[in-house]
């Protein structure tokens, strides 16, 4: 375009490379971290000692954090299926407010909501009834509903209806065309959903810190309270683990998507 | 990146309900109640596990400290309680939450003005930028979005502390390092890495769907780039600019990880959420002053919600661009 300006355009790239060195220049560092003798920037010394120093301990963390993740993600999609249904589909009062209920466990912010769950599991029976780590799962299938909801009432929305009276037309009952024509259909927005979501389970920071018993330490909590060690190669290792985590997982849901794209 | 975002403001921003042509009453009646009937888990769920809990956070906040160990839940005690503006009265009057209120809401309002205006900038030149380095830059920059917080404030904390390659940079030059963590500058910092992305991806759409044909006429009228971003991109895009802006405020008022990393767990640098976090993690936690904390974050959530819908209801029904 002719109207261009060379110097704002100069002006905004210089900006934006800025901000992304401010992002990813802190994670190479970590990086760099996790590898080094010493406490220092640009290690002299190189070691994979932080790596293997308590592996085992490592992989029970990892082994924790999908012990939650993965119920919790399995139980939204339980949950979250029919309501997408309903707000794709379906004609009713208050469906704007419910549009924005879905979103609350987003909005409120984490500390409050691990707050408030202390306080309820601390009430009366439950504590008594439920162990503590199904508490956690049931609250981390309310955090990952946001997070499913939303591609799925995309997709559901987007999917062609005629399809579906096709199947019904021909005599096959509702249910049977919602599994064998709806379902496939959607899966790949599904999959993206159940991807993030496992990735939101996996990254929760303070509900899970308010919510863990003693004896159970997800990856995310045992970063946190390996920052009171005063060993920051340590923690830099464990955060690495925990970021190539989340990326493999991110990188999935973009290979999911593209391959339904095409 | 994918268009599936995972993030706080596009519930808000982007969702449109289909019409399914115009059904009779009594079809409509039999479609709502089949609709609640589908909505029933989720609905169940949402009110055990975030209204029961918040409500009685805000009854107990309002509740006598005499009564913070009573179970609000149970109808029984209700007679017993009473309720009262002193624990609110409390907070205003400790010098030191006082300041950690202010302390917080002045940190959050400067990373989210501050992001406003880089998050636009950069939104309006990275959104239609072509070829392999800007969707580098563009994936690097979402990235925060994905990535655990934790590990966000954690690796923020070694880049800008003594032993950090900022410093390793910067002494060489300078002679004398230069010391950010734990302090407020590095938190408003932090906060900012958290946010961009949010604001970014919300601003692009919007400046996307800005109609070529009226950028190209503030062209030929012989307006410069710069006069056209002021003057014609910018208002096009006000109400999604502003309404990511509100939510993103609220946002970082309950951001707790970057504060409790990057702030120092609270002792340099107050901020309420941290306050929250440590007062529930203690063995003798103060129920009633942490439901009145609680309370006000709630409040400002909901608040940020609501007006953040409005702005952008007004804007669609005005006929202008979202």
């Amino acid at each position: 375009m002719a109207y261009r300006s060379r110097w704002l355009k100069y002006v905004l790239w210089a900006i934006s490379i800025l901000v992304a060195l401010g992002i990813v220049l802190p994670l190479i560092s970590m990086v760099l971290f996790s590898f080094s003798k010493k406490i220092e920037a640009i290690p002299t010394q190189w070691t994979t000692q932080w790596y293997t120093f308590n592996s085992s301990d490592v992989a029970g963390s990892v082994g924790a954090s999908l012990v939650v993740a993965v119920p919790a993600v399995l139980i939204g999609l339980v949950v979250t299926l029919p309501l997408s249904f309903a707000m794709a589909r379906r004609q009713f009062r208050g469906k704007a407010f419910i549009d924005q209920v879905i979103v609350l466990p987003m909005l409120i912010p984490g500390t409050v909501l691990g707050f408030a769950l202390v306080g309820l599991y601390n009430t009366g029976a439950v504590r008594d009834v439920i162990p503590p780590v199904a508490f956690l799962i049931a609250a981390h299938v309310v955090v990952v509903i946001p997070v499913l909801a939303r591609p799925l009432i995309a997709a559901i929305q987007q999917l062609n209806v005629s399809v579906e009276e096709a199947s019904m037309s021909l005599g096959a009952p509702p249910l049977l065309t919602v599994i064998r024509i709806t379902l496939p259909s959607i899966l790949p927005s599904l999959l993206v959903g159940a991807i993030f979501a496992l990735a939101r389970s996996m990254t929760d920071f303070a509900i899970t810190l308010l919510l863990v018993p003693i004896d159970f330490t997800p990856m995310a909590i045992r970063i946190y309270n390996s920052t009171s060690y005063s060993i920051p190669q340590l923690t830099s290792a464990n955060s690495v683990i925990l970021l190539l985590l989340s990326l493999a997982i991110v990188g999935i849901a973009e290979l999911v998507s593209r391959r339904a794209a095409k | 990146m994918t268009a599936l975002g995972t993030e706080l403001g596009q519930g808000a921003l982007s969702r449109t309900t289909t019409a399914t042509g115009e059904p009779g009453p009594s079809a409509r009646g039999r479609q709502a109640s089949r609709a609640w009937l589908l909505m029933l888990p989720f609905l169940v769920l949402y009110v055990v596990f975030i209204v029961v809990p918040a409500v009685s956070i805000v009854l107990k906040s309002f509740a006598s400290q005499s009564t913070q160990g009573i179970e609000i839940l149970n109808p029984a005690n209700w007679g017993g309680i009473h309720f009262t503006l002193d624990n609110y009265g409390e907070l205003l009057g400790d010098d030191y939450i006082r300041g950690m209120i202010g302390n917080t809401v002045l940190i959050a309002a400067i990373a989210v003005v501050a992001t406003t205006v880089v998050g636009t900038l950069i939104a309006y030149e990275l959104g239609r930028g072509k070829g392999r380095f800007a969707a580098a830059v563009r994936w690097i920059i979402s990235l925060p979005v994905y990535l655990p917080s934790i590990v966000i404030a954690f690796s923020l904390l070694l880049f800008l502390g003594p032993n950090g390659l900022l410093n390793a940079a910067v002494r060489p030059i300078f002679g004398t390092g230069i010391d950010l963590i734990y302090s407020s500058t590095a938190v408003t910092l932090g906060t900012m890495v958290v946010l961009l992305p949010i604001h970014i991806r919300v601003v692009a759409a919007a400046i996307e769907n800005i109609p070529a044909n009226l950028i190209e006429a503030s062209a030929s009228l012989g307006a410069g780039e710069l006069r056209t971003l002021v003057s014609v991109v910018i208002p096009m895009a006000r109400a999604s600019i502003l309404a990511a802006l509100i939510l993103n405020f609220a946002f970082a008022v309950g951001m707790v990880e970057i504060a409790l990393i990057v702030g120092g767990g609270g002792l340099k640098v107050p901020y309420l959420p941290v306050e929250i976090l440590q007062r529930t993690t203690s063995f003798n936690p103060d129920v009633s002053e942490t439901s009145a904390m609680s309370t006000i974050l709630i409040v400002i959530a909901l608040l940020g919600q609501a007006i953040s819908m409005i702005i952008i209801k007004r804007s669609s029904r005005g006929g202008v661009s979202q």
